[in-house]
């Protein structure tokens, strides 16, 4: 009987398979749009990227930031708010518009922005014609109360939250983006290296290993993070999850720091944001919603018809901060990297073949290293996937 | 089987009443059994008669005078008391009625095979219950009328049909007199009339699994003839859906389904569980989303434009287990009709289609049940009679689902997940007499299920109803009826303590309806009544849910209105070939704005040649109330709106025409249907409408017309070792918004498919009996994969990879092809054993194609790479087991 039971397994969501993407249809007539990307940001920098949609499988395509165009704010009366000089101030806030293929961004100093008045922006591309935005109030973000972290009850994951509170007043719908930055050492760090070419061990130099101790991983937010306290009693927030990390994920092995940057939305670009929320995440399973495609709040002067995706918002930003020495919290899952297996110098290259990779040289009985035989760990041991500078706000 | 007394007294043993004396005999009191030995003692005959509870308490007193025959007086005081007695074959025969004409007609054995005369006997009395007129063997002529008051005109002729073993009403049996062409079907409650040219009359009786009967009738004036017909032995494994050719080719009606559970239970379905809608879904024109969808779509009709009824009491949501079920128990529930396109005139409220499910009534001879367990459900059922006029029937059926959730792999989500159902249903009859019959039905189903352990939800449909039948004269009955249905559910995700909620829906209605018919001379039947139903709805009630909850309650304002309708129909036989069916139905809606609107009904039937008809259908409805949903499928989180001062009543009709045949000798019947269909007024979704709790839903649906058409081919063989039927549809369904919104509109405002639009499908049914005990099943389908909307670009946004939706339902997933096939055995036979086991082995999806249900599109890798994936529900072999056992 309970081979039957098995044979039901493949019930409901086990059966997802990848989909051919010869299989999807190309573009319609709409072709390639206009993706406006930002906010105007009053007392900050505001920040707007502008680029075209891609054919959906087609990673081939160069990212391309759209080159040549003009941007501005302005206010209902017609005053202007213009390019802000690329280098004349620090951006520290961690708020950024990112793409993998590196970013590009115009730049408004909006940092005297009047908190009363209503704003656009304005966008001129050469050859494709005029856009703006809706004239949008200013939306004043609550501060952040705290940003907090817990783990899972079975210590699989680690959390990251945010709680927050506002005036009954304000819009209560928040939207979040962060950037992570942690300390991405090795899990080891080696001693030697393997040299392949010439089948011998090369040591690493002190300072190259202080190097690798001073690694350091940087991350920002790729998901929609919005909530909404509308239906609530208060305008609060309460340890709104904005980060999960898994237990075996590097961010959790020693220092880590998140920087959350919260704005307040309109109600108008809430509901924007989670339909694009639904779109990309919330799909194909038996009672989600069929896809549906929600109308930004950017048009075009030059031709009315034209469908631009985007919503430009205007508001304020707060910003919070933790640092968690996730080594107190002791969560992390090293996977089996203490598991060191000592080879003698006729296997290493066999071993590097398979994938693994020196620590350390063994030891004499006298105590001393026998450079006849290393000790060796899988290569995700001591790999370094990512290694920028230490951040200029680390602690330590 | 109830008891029933034979008696045979040899001559030997003959009393030695006194009947050799002169004087006068006297015999006070005596009972029917001393009665009947007194008469075997006067003619030496066998005398056979039938012992019911009244004829048991009868008394007798007989007086013979000199001169008079003992056996006259005997005679004279039995009709007396409403029985005759006639020596038929040399027995005697001592009937409730009128019974039998004393001879045949002249001729009649030497044409008609000679039975003899124990086995007519025997089969007479084993049929006849304590019921009136009743026929039974076709070797017997029935004087239908008196003869002393026949007018060699037409004449009525009305009665029950029942099952022999059970006693329980059949429906669907079709009555047919090949001279007068006179045809008639059973109703529900297996009431039939007649009307027939008086004369000889030779009527056939035919019925899915009863063994055809062919009844001889002399016909002098009205009169009322109970049917009882067998079934055919060993009928196991039959997969039979509604009534015989002889029935598509006569009835006027068109686009209507018939099935009857008990003949379908070898068909394979998911898992092994018999299924209704699963049933109805191998019929041409009815189609679904996907395998697990609840709901279905009748020739491109909405899930919510079907009425679906049990026992008269609308069912909001008629699924269980993500649709994997429906909520009907095919223990209790037993005669389904589905109306896909000559709608009675008595059903209104819905567009497109009505499914009438009705339970069964309680076995009226003795207690019986069943049990019966498949890997996710186990059910059973119990009936018998309580006392001589009263007979109960309860089922319920539950599951123990969670197990399969908890065998999901690891690292699925909805591993976490519980899912639980269980539904009830019962029914009391109670005969007051021949002309009246109460029902009291109930049913209660409910649902829970957690897909992630911070979400749940739950719904419940709940009927109760009381019907009366009436057949108050031999021209009028009345069916009456009164009930309550409801409907909820409720959600609860409590993800975030602060913000856990729980937000619950529900809708009441309580109604009445007085249908009633009658028959007038002139070939014309009439049927005419009314309904009313008055609808509360409480459209969403947001709670907080937990101690720590922030949430602010919010109730929105309770919706209710009145819904009434009158109708009148006439069936008219204007020839013999030609026979129309014509009405009109005017329906009324009051809620904050007044609706009211015609609707018509007519069919048409012409008969071209013996086997072959033509028939025609026009009907249009009116829909008041609507399903809004942003899902593909049923949900359990749909809401249902009345139509207000925003929202217009949704109003279709469908044109169709068909050509039916009986070919193969009559062993296969075969059809053609074609119909035309437009909608308006149907309510589809606002991209990024907000369904739940939203006071200004109108503002997020849009009024959308719709037009359907298409031909479906059928081929059934109903009977024979060999049985199924094959089908093939071409259809299309369409949309178009209906509004001003210009480019904002659904697709620009063109039109656009329906997400049930899937234009090929192939369809078959097959069962083959290789003995009595093993039978294989076969139930295959292919159909042109349905629409999805597909992403038509990405861009870059927030951090990741974002999806660009256009055109809805602009592209088509693959198509869809499954085969399944089980093997039935039933190990014994036996009549007399006192519990009978059945196994059913299978596999749903014998060759494991990963049909797919949906697409779908998820960032990867922090948002830098999107992958699209397709779900396919049942993308595997799936045996199972079920087994069954009725006492």
């Amino acid at each position: 009987m309970f081979k039957f039971l098995f044979a039901v397994l493949p019930l409901l969501c086990s059966c997802v398979y990848e989909f051919d993407p010869a299989d999807v249809p190309v573009p319609g007539e709409d072709g390639m749009m206009l993706v406006v990307e930002g906010d105007i940001i009053a007392g900050g920098i505001t920040q707007v990227s502008l680029s075209y949609t891609t054919e959906m499988f087609d990673y081939e395509y160069p990212w391309e930031w759209i080159q040549g165009a003009s941007v501005w704010v302005e206010n209902e009366a017609g005053e202007v708010w213009g390019a802000a000089p690329p280098d004349n101030f620090a951006d520290t806030s961690g708020y950024r518009v990112q793409s993998p293929y590196g970013y590009l961004k115009h730049r408004i100093d909006t940092r005297d922005l009047p908190l009363d008045g209503k704003y656009r922006l304005c966008i001129s591309i050469p050859d494709r014609g005029e856009y703006v935005s809706s004239f949008k109030p200013v939306q004043i973000t609550p501060p952040i109360d705290s940003v907090t972290c817990s783990v899972s009850s079975d210590s699989l994951q680690a959390f990251l939250e945010v709680t927050s509170h506002g005036s009954a007043q304000e819009t209560g719908r928040y939207k979040w983006i962060f950037r992570e930055n942690w300390n991405n050492s090795p899990d080891i760090v080696p001693d030697i290296q393997y040299v392949y070419n010439g089948d011998f061990m090369a040591d690493y130099t002190q300072s190259q290993k202080e190097a690798m101790m001073n690694c350091f991983g940087e991350a920002y937010s790729s998901g929609i993070i919005i909530a909404s306290t509308e239906d609530l009693s208060e305008n609060l927030v309460y340890r709104q999850r904005v980060a999960a990390i898994d237990s075996y994920d590097k961010k959790v092995k020693g220092m880590y720091c998140i920087s959350v940057v919260q704005m307040s939305l309109d109600e108008e670009g809430y509901a924007y944001w989670e339909s694009m929320k639904k779109n990309t995440t919330g799909m194909g399973g038996l009672f989600d919603p069929q896809p549906s495609e929600v109308n930004g709040n950017i048009s075009s002067v030059t031709n009315p018809g034209e469908t631009v995706i985007g919503y430009i918002n205007v508001c304020t930003l707060q910003y919070g901060r933790l640092f968690v020495d996730w080594e107190k919290v002791g969560i992390y899952d090293r996977g089996g990297c203490w598991n060191v297996i000592m080879y003698p110098m006729d296997q290493w290259r066999t071993a590097y073949a398979a994938g693994k990779r020196p620590v350390y040289y063994g030891m004499t009985e006298s105590g001393g290293k026998d450079m006849g035989i290393a000790g060796w760990v899988d290569e995700r041991c001591v790999k370094i996937e990512q290694c920028v500078g230490k951040p200029s706000f680390w602690p330590l | 089987m109830g008891k029933i007394w034979r008696i045979m007294v040899l001559l030997l043993f003959a009393f030695p009443f006194g009947t050799f004396s002169q004087e006068v005999k006297e015999y006070r009191n005596i009972g029917i059994d001393s009665l009947m030995v007194l008469m075997k003692g006067e003619c030496s005959q066998r005398v056979f008669y039938v012992a019911g509870e009244d004829s048991r308490n009868m008394n007798f007193t007989i007086e013979v005078p000199q001169g008079k025959s003992l056996l006259g007086q005997i005679k004279e005081v039995l009709s007396g008391k409403g029985y005759s007695v006639i020596p038929f074959e040399g027995n005697l025969l001592v009937l409730k009625g009128v019974g039998l004409t004393e001879s045949l007609p002249g001729g009649y054995f030497a044409v008609k095979k000679e039975v003899k005369a124990k086995e007519i006997a025997k089969d007479y009395i084993d049929a006849i219950e304590n019921v009136r007129n009743i026929a039974t063997v076709g070797n017997k002529v029935y004087q239908i009328g008196s003869r002393q008051n026949a007018n060699g005109g037409k004449a009525y002729l009305s009665g029950f049909v029942r099952d022999s073993r059970t006693g329980e009403p059949v429906a669907g049996v079709t009555l047919y007199d090949k001279g007068s062409k006179a045809f008639a079907q059973s109703d529900a409650n297996g009431f039939y009339r007649l009307l027939l040219a008086s004369g000889e009359r030779e009527l056939e009786v035919s019925g899915y699994s009863y063994e055809d009967t062919r009844l001889h009738l002399e016909v002098f004036g009205d009169g009322s003839l109970d049917i009882v017909i067998k079934e055919k032995v060993f009928s196991l494994g039959e997969v039979v859906v509604s009534a015989e050719g002889a029935n598509n080719v006569r009835g006027t009606e068109m686009g209507i389904e018939r099935i009857r559970v008990d003949k379908i239970k070898n068909v394979p379905t998911v898992l092994g569980e018999t299924d209704i809608v699963k049933i109805i879904l191998t019929l041409p024109g009815v189609k679904s989303v996907g395998e697990a969808a609840s709901g279905f779509n009748v020739r491109g009709g909405a899930t919510d434009q079907n009425l679906v009824l049990f026992n008269g009491g609308t069912v909001y949501n008629p699924s269980h287990l993500f649709g994997m079920f429906s909520g009907f128990n095919p223990d209790i529930a037993n005669d389904i009709e589905l109306y896909k396109c000559s709608i009675p005139v008595e059903y209104g409220g819905r567009i497109s289609s009505v499914l009438d499910v009705k339970s069964r009534e309680g076995n009226n001879k003795n207690m019986a049940g069943s049990l019966s367990a498949g890997l996710l459900t186990a059910k059973g059922h119990i009936e018998g009679p309580v006392g001589d006029k009263t007979t109960f029937i309860a089922a319920a059926r539950a599951t123990y689902s969670d197990w399969l959730l908890g065998l999901l792999p690891q690292d699925s989500e909805y591993r976490n997940g519980t899912a639980s159902f269980y539904d009830i249903t019962a029914g009391v009859t109670h005969k007051f007499n021949e002309r009246n019959s109460m029902q009291l039905n109930g049913y209660l189903s409910d649902d829970a299920f957690k897909f992630s352990v911070d979400t749940s939800y739950r719904y419940s449909n709940m009927n109760a109803s009381l019907r009366w039948n009436s057949n108050f004269s031999d021209r009028n009955s009345m069916v009456a009826t009164v009930g309550y249905d409801r409907y909820g559910y409720s959600t609860v995700d409590d993800f975030y303590p602060t913000r856990a909620y729980e937000m619950s829906y529900n809708i009441g209605q309580i109604y009445g309806k007085v249908k009633l018919k009658t028959l007038l001379n002139d070939g014309h039947s009439l049927v005419y009544g009314a309904d009313a139903i008055r609808y509360d709805i409480l459209p969403g009630k947001y709670m907080p849910y937990g101690e720590e909850s922030l949430v602010a309650p919010k109730i929105m304002e309770k919706e209710n209105a009145v819904e009434g309708a009158v109708y009148v129909s006439d069936v008219w036989n204007v020839s013999e070939r030609l026979s129309l069916d014509y009405g009109a139905r005017f329906s009324m809606f009051s809620s904050d704005k007044f609706y009211c609107g015609p609707e018509l009904r007519l069919s048409g039937r012409y008969i071209l040649d013996d086997g072959v008809s033509l028939k025609f259908g026009f009907n249009s409805m009116r829909q008041y109330i609507h399903m809004l949903s942003n899902t593909v499928s049923i949900s359990p989180t749909d809401t249902w709106k009345l139509s207000d001062k925003d929202i217009r009543p949704q109003s279709g009709w469908q044109l169709a025409g068909g050509l039916y045949a009986s070919v193969f000798q009559n062993k296969v019947d075969a059809s053609l249907e074609v119909y035309w269909k437009r909608m308006r007024n149907y309510l589809d979704y606002k991209s990024g409408a907000v369904i739940l709790m939203n006071e200004e839903i109108a503002k997020d649906v849009v009024p959308v017309k719709g037009q359907a058409y298409g031909v479906e081919l059928m081929l059934k063989k109903p009977l024979g070792k060999l049985n199924g039927w094959l089908s093939y549809t071409y259809s299309r369904t369409r949309l178009k918004e209906d509004s001003d919104r210009g480019i904002a509109a659904i697709n620009k405002g063109k039109w656009y498919n329906a997400s049930s639009d899937k234009p090929h499908e192939i369809k078959l049914v097959g069962n083959y009996k290789f003995t009595h005990r093993v039978s294989l099943s076969v139930n295959g389908d292919y159909a042109t994969g349905r629409p999805v909307t597909v992403p038509a670009a990405k861009y870059y946004y927030g951090g990741g990879y974002r999806l660009y939706f256009t055109e809805r339902n602009s592209y088509r997933i693959p198509d869809y092809f499954r085969i399944d096939a089980s093997i039935n055995i039933e190990p014994t036979h036996r009549i007399k054993a006192f519990t009978h086991f059945s196994f059913t082995l299978g596999v749903y999806n014998v060759t494991g194609r990963k049909n797919v249900y949906s697409v779908f599109f998820e960032n990867e890798n922090a948002g830098i790479k999107v992958n699209g994936y397709k779900m396919s529900v049942f993308g595997a072999q799936i045996p199972y087991l079920t087994l069954n056992f009725k006492f």
